[in-house]
């Protein structure tokens, strides 16, 4: 297993993941990227990026338009070459090992790229063919696909007909195909209705029950949020965040905040809370029975909170900690504009 | 309507300015005439010619059509197509630009910049007058008549564009266009010759002529006549300049009916190619060519015995027969694909393991995909057994000697010629279709290396080549005797020298064959079209100036050094071959960093 290599930023290594979530004895790094530099002609496109992705997560890759994620990810998956630093998967090194890296991943692109002419068997069955795979394997890898991503009914079905949502499906069976251990999906998402950003979504959270580590970059910030365990958050090519989801979300340098419910309506409540010494700022919600307590210092924990609102001898209904939503963590930490 | 013209016209001038390839177009149009500069000079110099003017000037003009003649086929029919590939022309539509308009925008600029091209030769073609042989009349009348080819290749080029979805498809029509008055002035003369009204169909002939790509040679070989004493316009000019308003005219009558639909296939139109192709398994065609060919060659014998042909020969063979096997051939592949695709179990559309396995996968890929697969290979087979029986009947009508060597020569060179242009165009379009279907890095990150899938794709190409490749082998084997002779003579004479210049001969025809394929292939990943004629012109221009240049300077240095070409011309012909191998290792190694370059782009 490899340890994390000091990133030069205090900020990234304090929030670093935790290495022995999700990971097993023996186990490498899923993706282990250390001191990347990466620039197109005169455009720096990532800068001393560092992150690592353990295995069997979901780790979500987020960012502005041309922050660099397209660029990270086609350096994992060995379409680019590093210029400096390293990009290990599973604990072998993209350019040196590229065939045994390739074997591993599984690379879905932001744009459909497709054999329209075929039929849906005849691109899986090229794709698990070019992979090696023989033809009693391919009749049953194609099948657990195509069952995997509810395909069966379209097998022979020519993609050029297909909806953009089966097109995706597609795609993603195609990615599968070579059961790959790490799934590399950039934007994956972009363009399809509710139902089919859902549906993509459920089909995620299976392939992670099915041990895949999966990385995927995305514009839909409130279904990461639900489904990533780490984040890395990327602007301007350089890294703002990276590390656990939850963190990101209750990260607050300066506060820490609070909801609370009563069970019915008390006099003079919010000066009575005001009054705590732990408490910085109250605000009501509306006209309903539900507080945001704010507190000034992060010392406080929601066990001291939770014991000095309970000394008010209030019926309190619920108490919880206000979670950032991502989009917030996303603009505080992104700079405003687009590159 | 002039606004959005206007508009079109300047970005198109844009455009074309910051195309590289139009700047190497150029760049080898320029080193062509310098070339033919120093032929010229060579020749005066080695006494060859007493004419180097009309010869300098002879070179260009030809070298003129060649290039508008390519330019029609590929530069002009782009026109429109591209906006249809682009889905752009719905825009311009919105854009209240008129159907007019959008044609004279997307026209106006290639014709300038085509016209320019020769108007910027005009002064210094000038040179030929001083070198002699050639009059400033001549020069006019020359230029004059490209010009009015230039206008009649442009207006059909864009009726092409006009009516084909994809680019690809508008240069096959404009193929089809450019020989079909070809094929009308033969059917008409064979007409004439057996009998059928004479001035009437001589009429028709020369009425046909006139829009003929050979009205300009012939034009052109009356104008370089010695005391040409012609006008400067001649007729053709006039003919060719109606043609190509004609077909302006017809391309704005077309436009709306031809670009009312979106240009991306829909559905249906995948679902039926896809149904008819899912009944024609590759597979099919081995047995069917293992089923039918046999089965007419029994045939051809049995009955040729029956009748006694054989008793004297092959040659005491009716070559009638020939022409009804030939035309037997054409008939009976194609449905014995369909019988054996029929009958044959296991066919099912869309069965897994159709697919060759590992490094395999992308030449069966491109061989079903990219070069028809079984309905091309059947439809090729069609085609060259036809061209065979036209050939027989063409050599019986003429009045030639009919010999089986005969025969295979015409067969073999056509073999050789049509050969190279399909395995030219299947690995251009194999590459080419990845790019345009961004399809290129799923390629790439299969666990091979770039060589293997270059390799495979090459493949894919050769063996789409089966049809071409049968028909060359007859005619190989048919032209057997005397190509074994015309090789083997040289090792009878008593000059060992050209015993080892002879054998060079086909290493270096085999080189430039190669050089041109990799080139068609490198141009096809970097430029959207006219990939096939743009590595057609570089490969003429290097064989040009490479190997013909070459030999010209080794001759003056052999016959100042040693008194005699013998010696120097080996040695050209072995600096011809290192060159040409230099550039075919460099291209190939190109095509690999271009390939991994555009997998990290797209």
């Amino acid at each position: 297993m490899n340890d994390p290599t000091p990133t030069g930023n205090p900020a990234i290594e304090a929030m670093s993941p935790d290495p022995s979530s999700g990971m097993l004895p023996g186990d490498a790094v899923a993706i282990d990227v250390r001191d990347l530099n990466h620039s197109f002609k005169n455009h720096q496109a990532l800068h001393q990026v560092n992150f690592q992705v353990m295995p069997r997560s979901l780790h979500g890759f987020v960012g502005p338009n041309g922050a660099g994620k397209t660029t990270a990810l086609k350096l994992i998956c060995t379409l680019l070459q590093p210029q400096s630093g390293s990009v290990q998967v599973f604990g072998k090194d993209v350019l040196k090992d590229t065939k045994a890296v390739r074997q591993q991943i599984g690379f879905m692109p932001d744009h459909f790229s497709m054999y329209r002419q075929m039929t849906v068997t005849e691109y899986l069955d090229f794709f698990a063919a070019a992979y090696g795979l023989a033809v009693a394997d391919r009749r049953t890898v194609i099948g657990d696909v195509l069952a995997l991503t509810d395909m069966d009914g379209r097998a022979d079905s020519p993609i050029n007909g297909l909806s953009r949502g089966m097109q995706q499906r597609v795609g993603l069976a195609r990615v599968l195909i070579n059961d790959p251990d790490l799934l590399l999906l950039d934007e994956p998402a972009s363009g399809l209705d509710p139902r089919a950003r859902i549906e993509l979504m459920e089909i995620l959270r299976a392939l992670r029950q099915m041990g895949k580590t999966i990385f995927i970059s995305s514009h839909i910030l409130s279904e990461l949020a639900e489904l990533c365990d780490s984040v890395t958050i990327i602007d301007r090519g350089r890294v703002k965040y990276t590390g656990r989801m939850r963190r990101l979300l209750e990260q607050n340098t300066e506060s820490s905040m609070y909801r609370l419910t009563i069970a019915e309506p008390q006099e003079r409540f919010e000066e009575r809370l005001l009054g705590l010494d732990e408490v910085d700022s109250v605000t009501r919600v509306e006209e309903t029975l539900e507080y945001r307590v704010t507190c000034s210092s992060q010392i406080t924990s929601a066990n001291v909170l939770l014991a000095a609102v309970l000394n008010l001898e209030v019926p309190l209904e619920s108490f919880q900690k206000d979670l950032r939503h991502l989009n917030e963590a996303f603009m505080d930490l992104t700079e405003q504009g687009v590159r | 309507m002039m606004r959005g013209s206007l508009a079109l016209f300047t970005r198109g001038l844009r455009v074309d300015c910051r195309r590289w390839p139009m700047h190497l177009l150029r760049f080898l149009l320029v080193g062509a005439f310098l070339f033919f500069l120093f032929v010229a000079w060579a020749n005066s110099r080695l006494e060859i010619g007493t004419a180097p003017g009309l010869m300098f000037f002879s070179l260009i003009s030809y070298t003129n059509f060649v290039f508008i003649t390519l330019a029609g086929t590929s530069f002009f029919t782009s026109s429109i197509t591209e906006e249809k590939e682009e889905q752009t022309l719905g825009l311009l539509k919105m854009a209240g630009v008129s159907a007019v308009g959008i044609l004279l925008g997307k026209l106006g600029p290639r014709l300038i910049n085509a016209l320019l091209l020769l108007a910027i030769q005009y002064p210094f073609v000038q040179l030929a007058v001083t070198l002699g042989g050639i009059l400033p009349r001549q020069i006019q009348a020359t230029y004059i008549t490209l010009a009015g080819y230039i206008v009649l290749m442009s207006g059909m080029g864009l009726f092409c564009s006009v009516v084909a979805a994809r680019t690809r498809s508008a240069v096959a029509l404009m193929h089809t266009i450019i020989w079909m008055p070809l094929l009308l002035q033969l059917l008409l003369w064979i007409t004439r010759s057996s009998g059928g009204t004479g001035p009437l169909m001589q009429a028709a002939q020369d009425r046909v002529g006139w829009v003929s790509i050979w009205s300009v040679v012939g034009r052109l070989q009356s104008v370089m006549m010695i005391g040409f004493s012609g006008g400067a316009v001649g007729i053709q000019f006039y003919a060719h300049l109606v043609g190509g308003a004609a077909a302006f005219l017809l391309a704005w009558l077309c436009f709306e009916r031809f670009t009312r639909q979106p240009h991306t296939p829909g559905p249906e139109r995948g679902g039926r190619l896809l149904r008819v192709r899912g009944g024609l398994r590759l597979r099919a065609l081995p047995m069917a060519l293992f089923v039918v060919i046999p089965g007419l060659a029994i045939v051809f014998l049995a009955f040729s015995w029956f009748r006694g042909d054989l008793q004297n020969g092959f040659d005491s063979v009716p070559h009638e027969w020939v022409l009804w096997e030939s035309i037997g051939l054409a008939a009976l592949v194609p449905l014995g694909v369909l019988l054996v695709s029929v009958l044959s179990p296991g066919s099912r559309r869309g069965a897994i393991g159709g697919c060759w396995p590992g490094v395999l996968a992308p030449a069966w890929k491109d061989l079903n995909f990219v070069s028809g697969g079984a309905i091309g290979l059947a439809f090729r087979m069609t085609l060259y057994s036809l061209i065979t029986a036209m050939l027989v009947f063409l050599i019986d009508f003429s009045g030639a000697s009919w010999s089986w060597t005969t025969l295979g020569g015409w067969m073999l060179g056509i073999g050789i010629l049509a050969g190279t242009m399909e395995l030219a165009s299947n690995i251009g379009r194999g590459f080419r279709t990845e790019i345009q279907w961004q399809t290129l890095p799923g390629l790439m990150l299969l666990p091979r290396s770039v060589a293997a899938l270059g390799w495979s794709k090459v493949l894919g190409g050769i063996l789409a080549l089966i049809p071409v490749g049968i028909f060359t082998a007859i005619g190989a084997s048919l032209f057997f005797t005397s190509v074994w002779e015309s090789l083997s003579s040289p090792f009878d004479s008593s000059n060992p020298e050209t015993a080892v210049f002879v054998m060079m001969i086909p290493l270096q025809m085999g080189l430039h064959l190669i050089l041109f394929v990799e080139l068609s292939a490198f141009f096809a990943l970097t430029v959207r079209w006219g990939y096939v004629a743009l590595a057609f012109i570089s490969s003429f221009f290097l064989y040009v100036v490479g190997s013909w240049g070459m030999a010209m300077v080794m001759m003056i240095v052999g016959m100042r050094t040693r008194g005699g070409p013998g010696g120097a011309l080996i040695l050209s012909q072995l600096t011809t071959i290192v060159v040409l191998s230099t550039m075919i290792v460099v291209t190939y190694f190109g095509i690999g960093r271009k390939l991994r370059h555009l997998a990290g782009q797209s």
